[in-house]
């Protein structure tokens, strides 16, 4: 039987981003995308690097795109979230929301 | 953007060539008014992520490459060594300078090729490896005086000998990259 892929907690904000973003998530999008909604100033090194460990795990599927000019000519990479890493992403927020069922965290019950 | 070709040969030594076109035109992209250490920043910070990616991949792989390449370049070295060091006379000479010279940066280039070319994953991690561990070595010979004062090498050609090995070494896994990226072009479609 194969076991169930385990993401990490940056995995899963990647995996997100690239969700939102549909058909446009190439590297500077997915950056700015984290830190615009997930608050995070990401290096390129360990986005980069997540992007190849995801694609390893076959959470996520890679195709070029076309040539741009303002790119020096080179082409995007565009990632799209595979069935996999959606399952994956989903028993990761299950498992969230089980946590924290009843802590009442998000309203400050805890402090 | 004419530093985007060299960024992209630099990235490609640690991933695909594919890889590589899409992170430099990502840097493109991204730098806008931002100055060219911007650029380079960001091109060194990833290329050594995921120089660090392969390590933590595959550690020993990694360690089996470097060894190979410390073996062939010792083994360059020792050969360009050993007929001046036959000769006392040659030493010091412009003639043994010259030779030393040729033999150690085609040696270290050589060695760079062959790796890439034995393990096109791996090869240019092993290079860096090999460029660490002859640095290393160099430094522990001089600690312990045993770095050939006697043979009056000159400050100047040790610390560049120390420093610059990485440069030739991954400059011969970029050019056995290259190399391979045309044959896999020029191979006729079956």
């Amino acid at each position: 039987m194969p076991t169930a892929l385990n993401l990490g907690e940056f995995e899963q904000l990647i995996l997100l981003a690239i969700l939102r973003l549909g058909d446009g998530a190439y590297g500077v999008t997915i950056r700015a995308e984290l830190a615009e909604r997930g608050g995070r100033n990401v290096a390129p090194g360990a986005l980069y690097t997540a992007l190849e460990r995801l694609e390893a795990k076959r959470a996520i599927t890679s195709r070029m795109g076309d040539p741009t000019p303002q790119r020096g000519g080179r082409a995007k990479r565009y990632v799209t979230v595979t069935p996999v890493g959606k399952e994956a992403l989903t028993r990761a927020v299950q498992a969230y929301e089980r946590l924290l069922d009843g802590l009442e965290l998000l309203r400050g019950a805890h402090v | 953007m004419s530093e985007s070709p060299f960024a992209q040969r630099l990235l490609a030594l640690f991933t695909s060539p594919e890889r590589a076109e899409a992170i430099a035109g990502d840097f493109a992209e991204a730098r806008g008014d931002r100055s060219v250490t911007w650029f380079w920043w960001q091109v060194l910070t990833t290329a050594t992520a995921l120089c660090g990616r392969a390590v933590t991949t595959a550690p020993l792989a990694c360690v089996g490459v470097a060894a190979l390449g410390c073996l062939q370049f010792g083994s360059l070295a020792f050969a360009g060594f050993a007929p001046v060091a036959m000769f006392p006379a040659l030493l010091g000479t412009p003639a043994s300078w010259v030779w030393l010279s040729v033999t150690w940066w085609s040696g270290a280039f050589f060695t760079g090729f062959t790796l890439v070319s034995l393990s096109p994953a791996r090869g240019a991690l092993g290079s860096v490896l090999v460029a660490l561990a002859g640095a290393a070595l160099l430094l522990v010979l001089r600690v312990a005086g045993l770095d050939g004062r006697d043979l009056h090498i000159p400050n100047v050609v040790f610390w560049s000998i120390t420093t610059f090995t990485a440069v030739p070494l991954l400059a011969g896994a970029s050019a056995a990259r290259s190399w391979m990226a045309r044959a896999i072009t020029a191979a006729p479609a079956r």
